[in-house]
């Protein structure tokens, strides 16, 4: 993470270029003079934007990110505007072999599915809701929680570091999909209050349990790579200042060191999103996530798929979109590890 | 007998008729045809009322006449969907097993013969197919000379004694046999069969002479020469018995031995040389080897064999078609693709003891039967809509004048299911049951009912339950659901009354799970006791006026839909013709081309 020395050239030259002035000058002249007051010295992350704005992939990813953003939040309005609901079974519009009796109508923008009839384009504007808000609530919670210990195991060494190095390998150990499609059913077993749940019971159990499985696996890497870093920062000059000082442990671990570690923190943000929202459509599309009538994209790709030769729509529709979301996120995520780290700028 | 061959689909439902379709030029192939048609012009439906008259005929000679054009050679594949429990002959009850055993392995008293489509009852190992004493409360049956097992030890008389008696270990090799035996042989209800009981004295099936059988019964069954075509009356030798591993090695009588069983995935049987064919009047032995995969999925073999892929150009499929394929096996396809009636009928059981009988009648009505099939996505090939207790394939099967609550298809109506419930008092009532939460089409086609129900105005509690516990939730008769509770549908054993609705509303089988809707009632009781014991011609129309009484005065369940017998194959696979007492395909008649 610490920048090479082309880094730091590198970032001596945009901050000079953002002055409008030779980058050495910049730092080592005006600012430390103080004598203009508008013009402070850049930190990192303020760079690290700077050059996230000037990455065209970058923002255009983050305009459709926006988009889809926009689209699951106001789903019901745009939904609404076509006149359909997700969840509304047209079982008049399916024909005799079970597939709808027309491809695409002024009524159904993009069609039917097979079999029940569910309007296609209303399913694409709901079924970003579960994914995305399954994602990031698990990335949120998985950071907290990779972050804590990470600096928890780091910083104390010793039998606390051991345990909590033994609990990642453990979880790192285990295969993630076929724990998670054998603990989803389990956990909906055992979570039940008299054990015989309704159907709308089991949604929210599988709902729970699809976020317990994701966030059991999803803090281990991270906490992983906090540790790494935090043996790295604790014997800086900066750390051992303020320890000699006699700083309290919070304030060394949580002021001192964590605004070290955002970028690292927010590149493995950006990255994890995309690959929860994988997981979590992964999971619905092998039937262990969400299930019907639910409108999720996974779920909708699982159906659509069976009647793919006949009528592919209603299989492409969230298909193309799940692809376009999580390009996006990657391809953003990728840019933001690259714009805090200039090292692996191509 | 019972119903694995279409589990998939007992908690769904399925579709047959098509509503008005409006326009044409969608994906759906009907689109622009479909008028409300109903199933009167449907193939199938006329295919499926084409009853399977109960016939038999005790002087056909052996040996079969040659299949025309057929020759010997080559390997047969054939691909079952489910796995059955058991292959051993004492506890074989399954559709699939059943005609595993009867066709290629174990050979029985009798044997049925399809001649132009339709079964005949013909002589197997015996020589003809048993006489009746005069009280009906003795079958004798006299055995053909020359039989021998697979490893060419002679058949004896006393080994078909020792393998019935071996139908009565319930606890181990018959855990999930037949129940005739039990019911009508002396001494049934007590016997516990050779392991547990090897010194008893069973009465209920005595020797004369060296080739003669005589079963002593305790009430008339004038069905009993079809029982005797069940594994169950194959010999067995009391020496060779391994008990539970026999079914891995045990000795064949049919064309076939076993080479090798996987259970649970592979069943492979050669000819078995010491089968003599002048001994056997239908039974073929044209493949060299026949194949059985077991557990395999059905949308994928059926692609396989569509596609004439590999071995797919060898296998016959005996699954319901998958709904994607139906346009291949109607059009390009469709000498590939064998559709024929089956014995099997599927209900919506409602429990009589937990739901008022309006209440009942209101679910009728608000049943929303074509919304289900649609959700489940299943293909019109494989099924009719019932309206009848009884497969129409049965003996005397009289179609009545629909029940406005019982017609088998349709959307629903609500608003009439609605008005009802007002009536009675019943507004929200609550329906509870069991339905299959693992599998997509499941869930979307409860989704379809749990809307239909609601909007009639009932409460619905659905409880989903894995695939593999289900079979086991619903046969639990105190279980705290009053839907769909009890067999969800049921096969005749036999082509006449006596094998569905005593077993379906005599309440015997409630502690089993075989009831529709736990029914129970004296009257009823005491009508079927008077109708078993009629000729069997005599039989058929008073069972017929039965199973219009219970849909007028008691409706203990909706009849769903009777379902079709198929069979997919692929182009090398000769000679396919289907037999609907046992709902599949006769086996012993395929030949492969080379």
């Amino acid at each position: 993470m610490t920048a090479g020395p082309g880094g730091v050239n590198e970032t001596l030259t945009e901050v000079g270029q953002v002055h409008g002035t030779d980058g050495a000058t910049a730092v080592l002249g005006k600012t430390d003079h103080g004598d203009d007051g508008g013009q402070q010295s850049k930190s990192p992350r303020q760079i690290a934007f700077a050059r996230l704005r000037k990455d065209r992939i970058a923002v255009i990813c983050t305009v459709i990110i926006g988009l889809f953003l926009l689209m699951g939040i106001f789903a019901p309005l745009i939904a609404g505007i076509e006149g359909q609901n997700p969840t509304d079974p047209h079982f008049d519009l399916i024909g005799d072999d079970n597939l709808p009796t027309f491809y695409t109508s002024g009524d159904h923008w993009l069609g039917l599915t097979a079999n029940s009839g569910y309007d296609v384009f209303a399913r694409f504007v709901y079924g970003i809701r579960p994914s995305f808000a399954i994602a990031l609530i698990v990335t949120i919670v998985t950071t907290i929680i990779g972050v804590l210990l990470g600096l928890v195991a780091g910083f104390f060494g010793g039998w606390i570091d051991r345990v909590i190095g033994w609990l990642v390998d453990f979880v790192l150990s285990l295969p993630f999909l076929l724990f998670a499609i054998a603990l989803v059913p389990i956990m909906t077993t055992y979570l039940v209050p008299g054990g015989q749940p309704t159907s709308s019971e089991v949604q929210k159990i599988r709902i729970f349990a699809v976020f317990i499985a994701l966030i059991f696996f999803g803090w281990a890497g991270l906490c992983r790579l906090i540790r790494g870093e935090v043996l790295a920062l604790r014997e800086r000059e900066f750390v051992q200042a303020a320890r000699s000082l006699g700083a309290p442990t919070k304030r060394i671990l949580f002021k001192e060191m964590l605004p070290n570690l955002t970028s690292v923190i927010l590149v493995a943000f950006t990255t994890s999103l995309p690959a929860w929202i994988g997981a979590e459509a992964g999971l619905s599309y092998l039937g262990v996530g969400i299930s019907l009538p639910t409108a999720d994209w996974g779920l909708d790709i699982a159906l659509g798929q069976q009647q793919m030769q006949a009528f592919p729509l209603p299989m492409l529709v969230p298909l193309v979109g799940l692809l376009i979301l999580v390009l996006c996120l990657s391809l953003l995520g990728d840019a933001v590890s690259d714009a805090f780290n200039p090292n692996t700028r191509r | 007998m019972r119903w694995t061959k279409l589990a998939a689909l007992s908690a769904a439902g399925v579709t047959a008729v098509s509503l008005a379709a409006c326009s044409s030029g969608g994906p759906s192939g009907s689109g622009g045809s479909g008028s409300g048609n109903g199933n009167g012009n449907n193939t199938a439906a006329a295919k499926q009322s084409e009853a399977a008259v109960a016939a038999t005929n005790p002087d056909l000679k052996a040996p079969a006449p040659e299949v025309k054009g057929a020759k010997k050679g080559g390997t047969l594949y054939i691909d079952d969907h489910s796995n059955p429990p058991t292959m051993d002959p004492a506890g074989i009850y399954y559709v699939d097993s059943n005609a595993f055993a009867t066709q290629y392995m174990y050979r029985t008293l009798t044997q049925f013969q399809i001649v132009k489509g339709k079964p005949v009852l013909v002589p197997d190992m015996a020589e003809g197919v048993g006489k009746q004493s005069a009280d009906g409360l003795t079958w004798t049956f006299k055995i053909r000379k020359g039989l021998k097992y697979s490893d060419g030890s002679p058949v004896k008389i006393e080994d078909f004694v020792y393998g019935l008696k071996r139908s009565f270990a319930k606890e181990s090799v018959a855990l999930n046999g037949t129940d005739y035996q039990r019911q009508f042989l002396v001494g049934g209800k007590d016997y516990k069969g050779p392991y547990k009981q090897p010194n008893a004295d069973f009465k209920g099936v005595t020797t004369k002479g060296d080739d003669t059988l005589v079963f002593h019964l305790v009430k008339k069954l004038p069905s009993f020469n079809y029982f005797a075509s069940f594994p169950e009356f194959t010999p067995v030798p009391k020496a060779k018995d391994t008990k539970g591993d026999y079914q891995k090695h045990p000795l064949t009588t049919g064309p076939y031995k076993v080479d090798s069983y996987n259970i649970g995935s592979k069943l492979t049987l050669s000819r078995n040389t010491n089968w003599d064919p002048k001994t056997d009047p239908v039974r073929h032995a044209y493949p060299d080897k026949v194949q059985i995969n077991l557990a395999i999925t059905d949308l994928g073999s059926q692609q396989r064999i569509l596609a004439n892929s590999g071995t797919g150009t060898n296998t016959v499929n005996i699954g319901e078609i998958d709904a994607s394929l139906e346009s291949k096996v109607t059009g390009a396809q469709k000498d590939q693709f064998a559709l024929g009636p089956s014995s099997c009928e599927y209900y919506v059981n409602l429990d009589v003891n937990k739901i008022p009988l309006e209440v009942r009648k209101a679910v009728g009505y608000a049943y929303p039967f074509n919304q289900i099939r649609k959700a489940a996505g299943l293909s019109k090939l494989n099924y009719q809509p019932a309206t009848t207790y009884a497969a129409p394939s049965l003996q005397g099967y009289k179609k009545y004048d629909p029940l406005p609550y019982a017609t088998g298809q349709g959307n629903g109506d609500p608003a009439k299911a609605k008005a009802i419930l007002k009536k009675a008092g019943k507004v929200g009532f609550e329906l509870k049951y069991y339905y299959t939460g693992d599998d997509p089409s499941a869930v979307a086609a409860n989704t379809a009912k749990k809307n239909g129900l609601i909007k009639a105005g009932f409460k619905v509690k659905d409880i989903p339950v894995p695939k593999a516990e289900r079979t086991k939730k619903i046969a639990d008769p105190k279980a705290p659901v009053n839907m769909s509770q009890g067999t969800p549908g049921w096969c005749y054993d036999w082509p006449t009354g006596d094998s569905v609705y005593p077993v379906l509303f005599s309440g015997e089988g409630i502690p089993d799970g075989t009831t529709v809707g736990q029914f129970k009632n004296a009257t009823v009781n005491a009508e079927m006791d008077k109708i078993s014991k009629m000729d069997p011609e005599k039989a058929a129309p008073e069972w017929a006026k039965l199973d219009q009484e219970i849909m007028t005065k008691y409706v203990p369940g909706l009849p769903d839909y009777y379902s079709m017998n198929t069979a997919t194959f692929g182009k090398n696979v000769q000679n396919v013709t289907l037999n609907p007492i046992i709902s599949m395909p006769n086996l012993s008649q395929l030949w492969v081309k080379q």
